[in-house]
């Protein structure tokens, strides 16, 4: 049977190849918009995944790392005399406005570093991140070094009419908001935001003892730290991309394109199918006739709906691993993880055996007795 | 090997019921070639469609190779039709998308023979019937004649015990139309199969041993 069915489907080249490239194109576009989805998601929190720290301490109703907002920096000391805390630090984070040198201005997140750099650049392509703690000195990123109107290390920019260095390049180090991410020590930042005070910072940034459970160690915080919140790096990571995803509605259109992606694969595979069922229907006949059961044909007829699924899938996987490699050098990078597309691909294919349904039922109306009826 | 007892069936018409076959009573044994004739709308392709359990009758009983069919079953129907029973339709319905060995090939394999009897038994019916050049050729390249031989490998390959053909001629000149039904004898002889033919043409009677006029529902021995 499979062999008729995989002879039926091929009789109409034409139609095949359509239909395997329309589903192509649309597993693409729905993977794309999930890849993109992923990628947001990471890109949103990627500074806290990479920062190695396992509680953010913050001000209260923080709705999400870019929007955190001033503590005292006496809360770092507070901190660390948490029975469970090892180690705790300050961060700073604020918008800022990056001067170039021809004049335009760019809006730029800023984020200050304290001693030991947590939270700055995970992975860099000149300098070091420690270059932050020289006097005047920042380090952006090579995706945004023509945003920025700098070239390399060197360059010389203002921010809030103050002198700013390029002491280092980054790489991959993203941003949501359109606005490049700009390291520095939190003692530049103040320089570079003259709405914190010199004893304010944005962030406590703290590592549980060892076999501390930091949920534990975040509600021993919020009982002995007045005024402030603070999540595990994971929850606040969560926080972060449900904001951007969620509150501003971005990942919502994203869902709702890749989800429209697969129906419209569903609708395409199953107007073939139904049309390759109607064309056959006196073979069907006489199949019925010859002593084949309308089983053997349903089956016929959804392995014709799972080659045509597999066969747009595997195609449309070419296209998106195209699409994601040429991405991975761009702001706005198409990710997945194997976990992640397996479930695309399994999707994509329960899609196109749904889309069966119809042809399906059309074998179940068809009469043997047809055959002698000319 | 075919027998089938008051059969009746009727259909509904007009807010009535019509009755096509009343009380038909048959009894073939193998090599036996019927050949059933009547005007149209008399009811032979309803009797070829009971018979072939493709239709259940209304009241009646069949009995095809000593076994009782039971017409409320559809996997029995199915079961019966795969294995026992071989069909020359009007338009001989070969899968265009299919080669002509591969048309075969498919009802042998649905009947459940193994691949090395397949491989004998196509060799065999094909030189038969003269049709080996045909092995590769699509149906759509093939004419009428040729595809209706190719129809009749299908009907016989798997060794059924009944043989219907619903107008084998028909579809086809009077040249190739004769020489199909003397093939269908032929081949249905030396299997020691029935079978039961449905036709128009007063012209091909000579080929059959038994000759059935079906009128007003009922079927009468000639």
């Amino acid at each position: 049977m499979l062999r008729i069915a995989i002879k039926m489907l091929v009789d109409n080249k034409p139609r095949l190849v359509a239909t395997i490239v329309g589903i192509a194109v649309l597993f693409f576009l729905s993977a794309a918009q999930v890849g993109l989805l992923f990628g947001w998601c990471l890109t949103t929190s990627a500074i806290i995944r990479h920062a190695n720290a396992d509680l953010w301490v913050m001000a209260r109703q923080t709705p999400a790392f870019d929007y955190g907002t001033s503590i005292p920096e006496a809360r770092i000391y507070q901190v660390r005399n948490v029975p469970g805390v090892n180690w705790a630090e300050g961060m700073f984070m604020s918008w800022s406005i990056w001067q170039r040198a021809d004049g335009r201005r760019v809006a730029v997140e800023l984020v200050g570093l304290d001693d030991d750099c947590v939270g700055g650049p995970w992975s860099m392509r000149q300098g070091r991140v420690e270059a932050v703690h020289l006097p005047d000195t920042v380090i952006v990123d090579e995706l945004f070094l023509n945003a920025l109107g700098v070239h390399e290390v060197g360059d010389e920019v203002e921010m809030f009419a103050q002198r700013a260095m390029i002491g280092g390049v980054s790489r991959d180090v993203r941003t949501f908001t359109a606005s490049p991410f700009v390291f520095t020590s939190i003692k530049s930042a103040r320089k570079y935001d003259k709405r914190y005070a010199d004893d304010e910072v944005t962030y406590v940034v703290a590592r549980c003892a060892p076999n501390r459970d930091p949920e534990q160690v975040c509600k021993a915080i919020e009982a002995n730290v007045p005024y402030v919140d603070c999540l595990p790096s994971r929850q606040f990571a969560v926080l972060t991309m449900k904001y951007w995803m969620l509150e501003t509605g971005a990942g919502i259109t994203v869902i709702v394109t890749a989800a429209l992606g697969f129906l419209v694969a569903a609708v395409v595979i199953s107007q073939t199918l139904y049309g390759v069922t109607q064309d056959h229907l006196e073979n069907y006949a006489a199949l019925l006739a010859l002593g084949f059961s309308r089983l053997q044909l349903s089956s016929a007829v959804i392995t014709q709906s799972f080659l045509l699924g597999t066969g747009g899938t595997l195609l449309g996987s070419g296209f998106y691993f195209g699409a994601a490699r040429v991405s991975s050098r761009t702001p706005i990078p198409i990710e997945t993880t194997p976990a992640i597309f397996t479930g695309l691909v399994l999707v994509s294919v329960v899609f196109c055996l749904l889309a069966s349904f119809l042809a399906v039922r059309t074998i179940f109306r068809v009469d043997p007795g047809d055959v002698f009826r000319g | 090997m075919l027998r089938c007892q008051d059969i009746r069936k009727g259909f509904p018409e007009g807010g009535r019921r019509r009755e096509i076959l009343r009380g038909v009573t048959l009894a073939c044994d193998a090599g036996d070639k019927c050949v059933v004739v009547g005007p149209s709308g008399s009811g032979k392709t309803t009797l070829l469609s009971i018979l072939g359990c493709l239709l259940s009758p209304c009241s009646g009983a069949l009995e095809i190779d000593g076994q009782p069919i039971c017409h409320s079953s559809k996997s029995q129907m199915v079961s019966v039709r795969r294995r026992h029973i071989g069909f020359v339709f009007q338009h001989a319905h070969l899968l265009p998308f299919l080669t002509m060995e591969e048309n075969v090939r498919a009802v042998a394999h649905n009947a459940g023979m193994n691949r090395r009897e397949i491989n004998q038994r196509i060799a065999g019916v094909f030189d038969r019937l003269a049709i080996a050049d045909l092995r590769r050729k699509s149906p759509r390249q093939a004419s009428g004649g040729e595809r209706q031989r190719v129809a009749i490998a299908r009907a016989i390959i798997h060794r059924p015990s009944i043989v219907l053909a619903d107008e084998p001629t028909a579809a086809l000149d009077w040249e190739n139309g004769h020489a199909a039904v003397r093939l269908l004898c032929e081949v249905v002889d030396q299997e020691r199969a029935v079978l039961v033919t449905v036709t128009h043409d007063p012209r091909l009677l000579a080929f059959f041993n038994r000759r059935f006029r079906i009128d007003q529902g009922t079927v009468v021995e000639e």
